[in-house]
């Protein structure tokens, strides 16, 4: 299954995370919050411009619009076990 | 800012304290919102220093303890969620760790959410033998049915770990125990993470460490993770002594990702997450009892339809009852153009600072009397420079406490965050982040506190565009001038004049942000941070950040404030040959004010009295309210209004005046403010020329335009 952007992701489904296309600060930034690749993570909000709200284990964290544009992942389920 | 220079700056205790004391230094360190400032205030009884790292805007705290005939330091370092973490904040943390060096490290796992805040205490474990973990928030934890096995995971980790909470005060004497019991035992071995794919690079790496004669203090597989990592800090630590290693690492870490997919960076956190999962899977109990109501909450907080409203409106009513309660404002402007003059009045004469100002009225006529005696000039300093200047920065307190107390139940409910959320999208079409609304809703009742509650914005950047930027807006004060000029000119072009500039001002604020956005990328508003649960703010926690944010500003910011009183006091008392005079038409701001008539003829101030206005302007600087007192001062008449009007000037002079009075900076204590901020005189400069030229301009502008309307 393709990675696509996490801001593409519906609320309630659950997603692997497979990267970033962020300077490195801010991309080790999110892989040291729990969004690293591999990391599994829970859409609960996405409104198109407001910022995406995912649930990482047990934690809400806010991405805004334009960070989501540049996060990729896949959907659970769609990965090979 | 070069590591050595921030070591020299932040002021390291001494190795032995009075009494021959021995002194052990701790770090506390965790994730954001872990609960360290609840605890560190809860350990060291709320007696905190502040240490800044400059031009920062970050505030460490340190503070002590007593505890069995030791003294314990407790520095509370900025929240983490890595050791690897780049910026400012994470090479102050690693300054710290690594060249401060604290006896013990002290790391805080959230009691609510143990399997993702253990990851940063795995990382100080690997670091350090001398570790001690405390789980926190424990009673928050107990009533969302967490259980946490306490010895699980003291065994899983080769650490000790205390439970903890301070809103039942559980825990801190166990705490102090354990940090002086591994402070005097004997060094044990680090924790060891398992790596997978990178274990043989990991093994490559420190092998080359091990030779290259690293300090005692560093082991040599830690440095070999954070240089695959790429920990720019640990690179720079340790280049001159393995250079060989760090260059290999660099190339592997090239190998690492073109065999993996994935660069180390990222295995390495999913290793360590993966690990702390585990490890809290095996020690973590949740039973299915939740918090219902929170959650209720929470769904209309962030909905997208209702969070911006409600986060608005919330902002704006905390501000409205704040202000009124202190100042009247703007309660009484409210109830005036509505026609309730008398309850406007009374609005005005009860609120807390003009009680305040009945009872240094009070002072001063009490001096006045007891100093009868004494020479003009020692009264004059006495009564106009001391006890002037205490006054300015007293009067600005009780504003200062009730902002820092809103701001402070915003943080610790976990509001703020939602408010950011609600109002990123709105306001970053001007360039800004959601953090920004509240410091600019203050800054229209008074920019000083506006200004202190910028540091709500977790990106520096931002923090800089707001200390530059939110001064043109038009402060309470700035609203008394206008509507004297207002008057002084006319009722109904006054009247539109007030609405235009306030329309203006707030306009240019936008645009200018909006253009430094287009221009800075660094500054442009992105939103990464953690949505802590909604809560009951801890008492104790709110009342510390309040007080501590009230005193830094009587201390710091009211020292600067009452220096540059006494200096504009002498300004305007002695004459250019030093002599003291009581007309100031002699003194040496009269002469200055009259070198300056030239560069404000554009304007249209021209004519014998025209100095006064400028005399007024630079009186102005001090605080916008002095303008006016000055005013009467120096044209001799008691009404500031007819003073105004005394001085001869045009229609479209006075509003050009208004308009140079909206933007230019708008008095002492914002400057001090930006400076004890920032701890950048460059800064606090910029702000003040900036100010400058932007209501020149601007003042020529308008000018212009109604001499030429006018015509
Ligand atoms: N009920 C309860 N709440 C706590 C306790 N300790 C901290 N909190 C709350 O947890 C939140 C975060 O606490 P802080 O002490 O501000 O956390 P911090 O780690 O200093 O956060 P940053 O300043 O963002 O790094 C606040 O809302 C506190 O009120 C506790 O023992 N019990």
């Amino acid at each position: 299954m393709e990675a696509r952007p996490l801001s593409q992701f519906k609320e309630g489904e659950e997603v692997v995370i497979r990267g970033a296309a962020l300077d490195e600060e801010l991309r080790f930034r999110l892989y040291y919050m729990g969004l690293y690749p591999g990391s599994r993570v829970k859409v609960v909000r996405n409104d198109g411009k407001y910022p995406v709200l995912v649930e990482v284990h047990g934690s809400l964290v806010a991405i805004s619009a334009d960070l989501a544009h540049r996060v990729f992942a896949e959907r659970l389920g769609g990965e090979k076990q | 800012m070069s590591l050595s220079s921030f070591v020299a700056h932040f002021h390291g205790p001494p190795a032995r304290a009075e009494g021959g004391k021995e002194v052990i230094r701790v770090g506390i360190l965790g994730f954001p919102n872990v609960g360290k400032s609840a605890l560190f205030n809860a350990l060291t009884g709320g007696e905190a220093k502040v240490a800044n790292w400059p031009g920062a805007t970050v505030e460490i705290h340190y503070g002590y303890a007593k505890y069995a005939g030791r003294l314990i330091e407790f520095t509370d370092l900025p929240g983490v969620y890595s050791l690897g973490e780049g910026g400012t904040i994470g090479e102050i943390v690693k300054s710290y760790l690594l060249l401060q060096r604290p006896d013990v490290l002290l790391v805080l796992v959230d009691g609510t959410n143990v399997e993702r805040t253990l990851s940063l205490a795995l990382q100080a474990a690997e670091l350090s033998d001398k570790v001690v973990i405390a789980i926190t928030k424990l009673d928050l934890a107990h009533s969302r049915g967490i259980h946490v096995n306490v010895e699980g995971l003291s065994r899983a980790l080769g650490r000790k770990v205390v439970p903890t909470s301070v809103g039942w005060g559980l825990g801190l004497e166990e705490l102090m125990r354990a940090i002086v019991e591994v402070h005097e035992s004997r060094r044990g071995a680090p924790l060891r993470v398992d790596y997978g794919p990178l274990e043989p690079y990991l093994a490559e790496i420190s092998s080359k460490l091990e030779q290259a004669e690293l300090p005692s203090y560093l082991n040599a597989r830690w440095v070999a993770v954070k240089l695959l990592e790429r920990d720019s800090f640990v690179e720079r630590l340790v280049g001159e002594r393995a250079r060989e290693a760090v260059e290999d690492a660099r190339e592997m870490g090239v190998e690492v990702t073109r065999a993996l997919g994935k660069e180390p960076a990222g295995v390495i956190a999913e290793a360590r997450f993966r690990r702390s999962l585990s490890i809290a899977a095996g020690n973590v109990a949740r039973s299915t009892l939740r918090l219902r109501r929170a959650e209720r909450a929470d769904k209309l907080m962030l909905d997208p339809r209702l969070s911006p409203l409600i986060s608005a409106a919330f902002i704006f009513a905390l501000f409205f009852a704040g202000f009124t309660v202190n100042t009247g404002f703007p309660l009484n402007v409210i109830l005036s153009s509505f026609g309730f003059s008398q309850l406007a009045e009374l609005v005005d004469k009860y609120n807390l600072a003009a009680l305040m100002e009945a009872g240094i009225g009070y002072a001063i006529s009490l001096l006045e009397r007891l100093l009868e005696d004494s020479p003009e000039w020692a009264r004059s300093l006495l009564i106009e420079g001391v006890v002037g200047g205490i006054s300015v920065v007293l009067l600005f307190l009780p504003l200062i406490f009730t902002i820092a107390l809103m701001f402070a139940l915003l943080e610790d409910s976990g509001l703020a965050p939602r408010f950011a959320y609600g109002l990123h999208p709105h306001t970053c079409k001007v360039g800004l982040s959601g953090h920004s609304l509240f410091p600019a809703v203050v800054c229209l009742g008074c920019n000083v506190g506006g200004l202190m509650a910028v540091r709500a914005s977790p990106n520096y950047a931002e923090r800089l565009k707001l200390y530059l930027l939110l001064p043109f807006l038009p402060c309470q004060a700035r609203l008394i001038v206008f509507l004297a000029l207002a008057a002084a000119v006319g009722s109904l072009v006054g009247l539109v004049g007030i609405l235009v500039t306030y329309f203006a001002s707030i306009s240019l604020v936008a645009l200018l942000s909006y253009l430094l956005d287009k221009i800075y990328k660094s500054s442009r508003p992105i939103m990464l941070m953690d949505i802590p649960n909604l809560h009951m703010p801890l008492r104790r926690v709110v009342w510390w950040m309040a007080w501590s944010t009230t005193k830094h500003f009587l201390y710091r910011t009211g020292s600067v404030i009452f220096i540059g009183a006494l200096l504009t006091w002498a300004l305007s008392s002695f004459t250019p040959s030093l002599e003291y005079t009581s007309d100031p038409s002699r003194s040496i701001a009269a002469h200055i004010s009259k070198a300056l008539v030239p560069l404000f003829e554009p304007i249209g101030i021209e004519g014998e009295k025209s100095w006064m206005v400028i005399y007024g302007l630079m009186a102005g600087f001090v605080a916008k309210e002095i303008y006016l007192s000055s005013m009467a001062v120096i044209t001799g008449i008691e009404n500031p209004i007819e003073a105004i009007s005394s001085l001869g000037l045009s229609e479209a002079t006075i509003l050009a005046l208004m308009a140079f009075i909206a933007l230019y900076i708008p008095c002492l204590g914002t400057i001090s403010v930006i400076y004890t901020e920032t701890r950048s005189v460059r800064v606090a400069l910029t702000a003040l020329v900036l100010s400058l030229l932007t209501g020149y301009v601007v003042a020529v502008a308008v000018y212009h335009a109604f001499s030429l309307a006018a015509l």
